[in-house]
């Protein structure tokens, strides 16, 4: 047992993962990530090559992730909701590129330099609609230590299968609550996977270029539209048969990726939609009226668990989307599901507040 | 000399007649050659401009960025790759405009790449606007009665990093291009090259000259007139003191 925070967690899945560079700038509430991997991993004696770069922007650090993806190393970043959208242009970029990176952001309150310490959910949107043109991208986000452990592990072997950016959402509360877990050690990593490559065991590559200068051909990587591996950017057909490819790829991993939890304690009549560590407070809530409440929890955000949901949606009298911000997920959810959902904003300046909570909860429920 | 290998023979650059980029490619293409560059070994890096096109028509690996970033991803790939050659073409809209950021701190944290700047003091691609390299007073598309600032010198950047290794060349001197970048290939450690270059299209017109030929011959006087923004010299430093 170890007792860790969130964002250690989140170190420890990486490198169980299989991660060995990093490159980021520092950032409240996720510098502790760029911390541990400087501080914990990268000094310590590890049975094959890590690397580490302290950038200078975030825009840096996401050019550098894809860069090092390239050149073969399973990479990764970590940032909050001012430096995640100075990474937005390369995010497009990894998608056109196809190549696999993880993003880690710990959302605060914002917009702009807002409240750098405090707890938020600000960002959901923008890990879908932040960069430009049209991509899509997968995101996870856990609600405690042991869970950011293992969608860690998960969003580094999904960036692989889809062969693109993945995006870790957590939150001030998430990256710094601390609990007490059965978790592998940093020792313990390094020795299971050098047992991994002594005994060949190690999972193969499964993203669908060869490293650098490792083809048998030259071969262009470009944000242009290419064919042949040539640019071609007047031509709608190259366009649309390499759109369909790429999204047929997500498509295909859609399935396996629907995750949630669905947390109930009798015969509730309300369906509470919430995530990250917001959703804590929801089980304490529905223990105390079980009748009341049913918490229904994305661990995986997007892809939405749209099917999942319309196939309960009959048991429940209303479906809330609670979640501190103005409604972005309880808007994707309607636009996928077409069910009546509402919304409950509850954006409370940075804070979790259980009564406030369940004040906020029996004022929409008792009304409607 | 056989320059087929390494520029693909599929391709025809997107360059106007008379750019002075066929010259750097084709200087390029001959020192790569000669140290041996090719496919198993090279990678090059560009970011956004007509420079930046650069990368797809060599016979290696070649990445193109978004705008300004080739630098960061450079980096990276000689991070992890060390054996390999990593080398950054691109404009100086791209490296000295929006993505200077990069270039000072790469060359301070002194990473492994050579970075070629193709100088044509002006955004060529996008129609003629002025660059951050477009001389005082000149006229653009974008500054109709001249410009108002000083363009960027690149020297005290590098320079200003105690070991260093920093080329202003030109086109107009072939000699003196292919010396500046063999040297800048084999410093160990980051080695910048600015080339002198031109944009007859774009910036030519503004100026008024009836063909790139006269471009170039008043390009090549510009070098030889004492101008510390176009002189053409060599500057490196790898003598640190140990501490």
């Amino acid at each position: 047992m170890q007792v860790i925070t969130g964002n250690k967690a989140v170190i420890l899945g990486a490198l169980r993962a299989g991660a060995n560079y990093y490159a980021g700038y520092p950032i409240t509430p996720s510098s502790e990530i760029m911390e541990y991997w400087s501080n914990e991993i990268i000094t310590a004696k590890s049975p094959y090559k890590l690397n580490f770069l302290q950038t200078e922007d975030e825009i840096s650090a996401i050019h550098s992730i894809i860069g090092a993806s390239l050149a073969g190393a399973t990479s990764f970043t970590a940032t909050s909701g001012p430096g995640f959208s100075l990474m937005q242009e390369g995010i497009g970029l990894a998608f056109t590129y196809q190549t696999p990176i993880v993003i880690i952001d710990s959302q605060r309150v914002g917009p702009s330099t807002g409240m750098p310490t405090l707890t938020a959910q600000g960002d959901i949107m923008q890990t879908q609609y932040g960069s430009h043109g049209d991509y899509k991208s997968v995101v996870f986000y856990p609600n405690s230590v042991k869970e950011a452990y293992e969608l860690t592990i998960k969003a580094f072997d999904t960036a692989q299968k889809v062969s693109g950016p993945v995006i870790i959402l957590l939150d001030a509360f998430v990256s710094h609550i601390v609990e007490n877990v059965d978790l592998p050690t940093v020792e313990d990593i390094f020795s299971d996977i050098k047992n991994e490559i002594d005994s060949n065991t190690q999972e193969k590559d499964k993203r669908k270029y060869l490293p650098l200068a490792q083809d048998n051909h030259s071969r262009y990587f470009s944000g242009l539209t290419t064919k042949d591996n040539l640019p071609e950017t007047k031509d709608p057909e190259a366009y649309k048969k390499w759109i369909t490819e790429r999204l047929d790829l997500y498509k295909q991993n859609e399935k396996d990726l629907v995750d949630f939890e669905l947390y109930s304690r009798g015969n509730a009549e309300n369906l509470i939609i919430a995530f990250g560590g917001l959703s804590r407070l929801l089980y304490e809530i529905i223990d105390s009226e079980p009748t009341m409440y049913d918490l229904f929890r994305p661990k995986v955000l997007f892809p939405t668990p749209s099917e999942q949901l319309k196939s309960i949606a009959n048991r429940y009298k209303n479906i809330f989307v609670l979640e501190q911000n103005q409604g972005q997920y309880a808007n994707a959810l309607r636009a996928e599901t077409l069910l009546e959902i509402k919304s409950i904003p509850c954006n409370l300046g940075g804070y979790l507040d259980i009564q406030e909570i369940g004040d906020l909860l029996n004022k929409n429920t008792i009304s409607k | 000399m056989k320059i087929e290998p390494i520029l693909k023979q599929n391709v025809k650059p997107i360059w106007c007649d008379g750019c002075g980029l066929y010259i750097l490619e084709s200087a390029l293409a001959q020192v790569f050659t000669e140290q041996g560059y090719n496919q198993k070994n090279t990678v090059i890096v560009s970011g956004i401009g007509c420079s930046a096109r650069i990368s797809g028509y060599f016979g290696c690996d070649g990445i193109h960025t978004t705008h300004g970033r080739a630098i960061p991803v450079a980096e990276a790939i000689k991070i992890v790759r060390p054996e390999l050659n990593i080398i950054v073409i691109s404009g100086d809209g791209d490296l000295l405009g929006i993505g200077l950021n990069h270039l000072l701190h790469s060359s301070r944290r002194d990473s492994n790449i050579t970075v070629i700047c193709n100088r044509n003091e002006i955004y060529g691609m996008t129609g003629g606007q002025t660059a951050s390299t477009t001389p005082k007073g000149a006229k653009t598309s974008t500054a109709p009665i001249g410009t108002y600032d000083n363009p960027v010198d690149t020297k005290p950047y590098i320079v200003g990093n105690e070991k260093h290794y920093y080329a202003r060349t030109s086109i107009t001197d072939l000699n003196h291009l292919k010396n500046a970048v063999t040297g800048g290939l084999n410093w160990n450690g980051f080695s910048y090259i600015e080339v002198i270059s031109i944009c007859p299209t774009n910036r030519g017109k503004m100026m008024g000259f009836a063909n790139p030929a006269q471009m170039l011959m008043a390009t090549k006087n510009l070098t030889q007139e004492g101008n510390k923004l176009y002189q053409l010299e060599i500057d490196y430093n790898d003598n640190i003191k140990t501490q």
